[in-house]
């Protein structure tokens, strides 16, 4: 060992320069102030790390990335850590570092002959920027492909090179498999190449005039950079390891969400976190045209990273220090501002609210269905074409045009004017206990906006049943004798942990045809059908799939008039008028996904 | 590393710490807190890379690979591609070729043999030898020759015979076992 050290030694000098890094004194003694920029350091290189890990498993292009980004994060292991590792770690340098330059700015540490140090520090917060955004865009799936349309766009407006510039970025006119390979090779090659070159002009700076200390501070040498400075290091270091990992333990390591669907609208598109303040900047100049789109989201932005440059210049000065904290407070002040707006404006729109839980539950079909293997069209095909996507969109698209999705608490989705009753546990006990409420019965969460309010149901609901005796005059419909017909329809939809008891006593009521439910409905052998729905199986499987196929079918509502039809039939058939109809296969993939969905605490 | 420098002076040495031991302290923490910081996110990379195996999604079943009618009993050597579901990553490519097999009727023969076409030395595809010589099959990478029933013209690269596969005629329908060998050694050993 000692030999292959002198033999280095002998050829590039590496123990005297070791010796020298780690022995070198440090003015003013060590401190834990300056373990900051080192930290910065240090999350470059878990970056470079976990960078060059991930890409090991990653795969450019328009049906590879998505695919391969889920294949890592659910099926390899610890890819799922990897990647939040790798995109936590990107959000806390870009923390790290604007509160580095603002301490810069605030104690004067740009002043000569500290300038291309300075610099140099301000162009990696740039490139940071910029591979935070490329690192969104790589997984290809919703979030990212949407954000490299947006952005590509505003792009594109710039006067004389936009449209060049956008092509370049994009590898062609258009969103391709080109883009993919070029962003990579742009996040993964070019970029962080940059930051290191910046990173070392930063350093030699930073070696050749030593640390920047108070005015009136020694610079006498107190102890030695190995172990005083970097046992302080190394703890600032864990502590940021630690808070990172506590980070993804609460959220959880998984942020993919469905793949991108360039036909589908998605209404939950956001930019990464520290975009944020820019997307909703830039709205302030939405109706300015496409001036102020670029004004906004590109000369805006450019002038204030422009205006730190300058700092140095007249930093020496009383009023130009006083003038630059102000600049750094104000500009940081205007991105929280608009961060924390846009934060705020998204938490109490009930809009994106939805759009967000249906990003949600895209995302979960598509993790379910790529999980037997994706086929060779890749996940957005899958999606389009495989019954279990198509069954989800026929949801997001048609029924949610009508009905509502949600439980009490307001969690799924949330129609502003349901014309149709909300399906969150239809045919559980609770729904079928509402709808038995005379007051709750024509609420807009059951048959209020619909033509069924006037309906033969409602008049019975609210007046005959509270009114109805039996042959030794005690009322039939009880709290008790209700809950019992819910526990037996609930029962016929195949809920679990039903009460049998009173799933047989509910069954009486239901096929009692003299003063219960069978005097318009058919239940099994009771009753008969052609004046109300058919309770039998009442919210199984093959009910479902018989409802949603052809809802005016007589088994249905087939005694209504076809102007109190108001659900089109969604089986595809010879003579449908339905552009939404859809295949048998579909309809049940739907039925599948809607009962599936009854184990879930909320929607 | 106690060969370097230690300075004279710690800044907030408490009064009943020993100097000496708080300066063990500060090595012990600079070290091992480098170690594990690094260890951190390139050993959850090493795991990520070492523990990326790819699983085979079944064992070897009987393959459908000819129709008896497409291997006359003449003893001449033909190639059928083998097709079966395969997965890639995270793509499931449906009935894609997976191999093939050379199947051999002699005359009078009802069950066909069959051979791996993959050259037991590095794994390259056997062709068929140009002219009628003793060979039959000729490996195009290393030259390895191999005859009729797949044993090899030594001396040869290939360290062992061309691998034979279980087949099973059953009506029309010509089926093979289709397995794969661990390459380069004598021994024939099922690949995991």
């Amino acid at each position: 060992m000692n030999r292959l050290l002198q033999w280095l030694e002998d050829r590039i000098g590496f123990r005297s320069w070791l010796k020298q890094r780690l022995g070198a004194p440090l003015p003013g003694g060590p401190s834990w102030a300056r373990t900051l920029p080192r930290v910065l350091a240090f999350l470059f290189l878990v970056q470079i790390i976990t960078g060059f890990f991930l890409w090991t498993s990653y795969s450019p292009g328009e049906n590879t990335s998505w695919e391969s980004t889920y294949y890592l994060s659910y099926h390899l292991p610890g890819g799922a850590w990897l990647l939040a590792l790798h995109r936590l770690a990107a959000s806390a340098m870009i923390v790290l570092a604007v509160v580095h330059l603002l301490a810069v700015v605030l104690v004067r540490a740009y002043l000569p002959p500290r300038e291309l140090t300075y610099w140099s520090g301000l162009l990696m917060l740039v490139v940071l920027f910029k591979l935070g955004l490329t690192g969104h865009w790589l997984p290809g799936d919703q979030k990212a492909y949407w954000s490299t349309q947006v952005v590509t766009s505003v792009l594109g407006l710039l006067p004389g090179v936009g449209e060049g510039l956008k092509q370049l970025v994009l590898g062609g006119s258009q969103y391709n498999h080109l883009t993919l390979t070029r962003l990579l090779a742009v996040h993964a090659g070019l970029l962080p190449l940059v930051f290191g070159l910046l990173l070392w002009v930063h350093l030699v700076g930073c070696r050749r005039h030593g640390p920047w200390l108070p005015p009136g501070r020694s610079r006498q040498p107190q102890g030695t950079y190995w172990p005083d400075q970097v046992w302080r290091n190394a703890v600032a270091a864990l502590v940021v390891l630690g808070v990172l990992g506590g980070l993804m333990w609460h959220w959880g390591p998984h942020a993919l969400t469905a793949p991108a669907q360039p036909a589908r609208e998605f209404a939950a598109a956001r930019p990464a976190w520290f975009f944020l303040f820019l997307f909703r900047f830039r709205q302030e100049f939405e109706h300015w045209g496409p001036w102020g789109e670029v004004l906004g989201a590109l000369v805006l932005p450019a002038a204030a990273v422009g205006v730190l440059f300058l700092f140095p210049f007249w930093g020496k000065w009383r009023l130009g220090h006083g003038l630059n904290v102000l600049i750094a407070l104000g500009l940081l002040g205007t991105a929280g501002y608009y961060t924390a707006l846009a934060w705020y404006e998204d938490a109490h729109d009930r809009e994106f609210q939805n759009a967000q839980w249906l990003a949600q539950k895209e995302t979960q079909v598509a993790l379910q269905l790529a999980q037997s293997g994706i086929p060779p069209q890749g996940a957005r095909w899958m999606m389009l074409h495989r019954a279990e996507g198509r069954a989800w969109y026929l949801f997001a698209d048609s029924c949610l045009k009508c009905h509502s999705y949600h439980d009490a608490q307001g969690r799924g989705y949330v129609h502003p004017e349901p014309s149709a009753p909300n399906l969150w546990r239809f045919a559980s006990v609770e729904w079928v206990l509402g709808l038995l409420d005379p007051k709750q019965i024509t609420q807009a969460h059951y048959f209020g906006n619909t033509p069924l309010k006037e309906g033969d149901m409602v008049s019975f609901v609210q007046q005959d049943m509270p009114e109805a005796e039996d042959d030794e005059g005690r009322r039939i419909f009880t709290p008790e004798a209700l809950r019992a017909v819910a526990t037996a329809l609930a029962a016929e939809a195949g809920w679990p942990n039903l009460d049998a008891q009173l799933v047989e006593k509910g069954r009486r009521l239901l096929a009692d045809d003299s003063s219960g439910c069978a005097q318009c409905h058919k239940f099994h052998d009771a009753g008969e059908l052609g004046s109300a729905p058919d309770l039998t199986g009442y919210g199984s499987l093959e009910w479902l799939v018989g409802m949603i196929s052809d809802p005016n079918h007589e088994r249905f509502y087939g005694h209504l008039d076809s102007q109190q039809q108001t659900m089109p039939a969604f089986l595809v058939q010879p003579n449908s008028t339905n552009p939404a109809a859809v295949p048998h296969e579909v309809i049940e993939a739907l039925a599948r996904w809607l009962i599936a969905q009854r184990n879930r605490p909320a929607p | 590393m106690t060969k370097l420098p230690v300075s004279q002076t710690h800044s907030g040495t408490s009064p009943e710490a020993p100097p000496s031991r708080r300066r063990l302290l500060a090595h012990l923490t600079a070290l091992v807190g480098s170690l594990m910081s690094f260890l951190i996110p390139g050993g959850l990379g090493l795991w990520h890379l070492a523990g990326s195996k790819h699983k085979r999604p079944q064992g070897p079943m009987l393959i459908p690979v000819a129709t008896l009618d497409q291997v006359p009993d003449d003893g001449k050597p033909r190639r059928f591609p083998v097709r079966a579901d395969r997965r890639s990553g995270w793509t499931l490519l449906p009935q894609v070729e997976i191999g093939s097999v050379y199947l051999i009727r002699s005359p009078g023969q009802k069950v066909p043999q069959a051979l791996h076409s993959r050259c037991p030395h590095a794994g390259c595809t056997i062709a068929l030898a140009p002219a009628e010589q003793e060979a039959v099959f000729r490996c195009p990478c290393h030259r390895s020759l191999f005859r009729a029933d797949g044993s090899r013209i030594e001396p040869s690269p290939s360290p062992r015979d061309m691998d034979p596969l279980e087949c099973v005629v059953q009506g029309n329908r010509v089926l093979v076992r289709f397995e794969n060998f661990v390459l380069g050694i004598q021994e024939r050993i099922v690949e995991s």
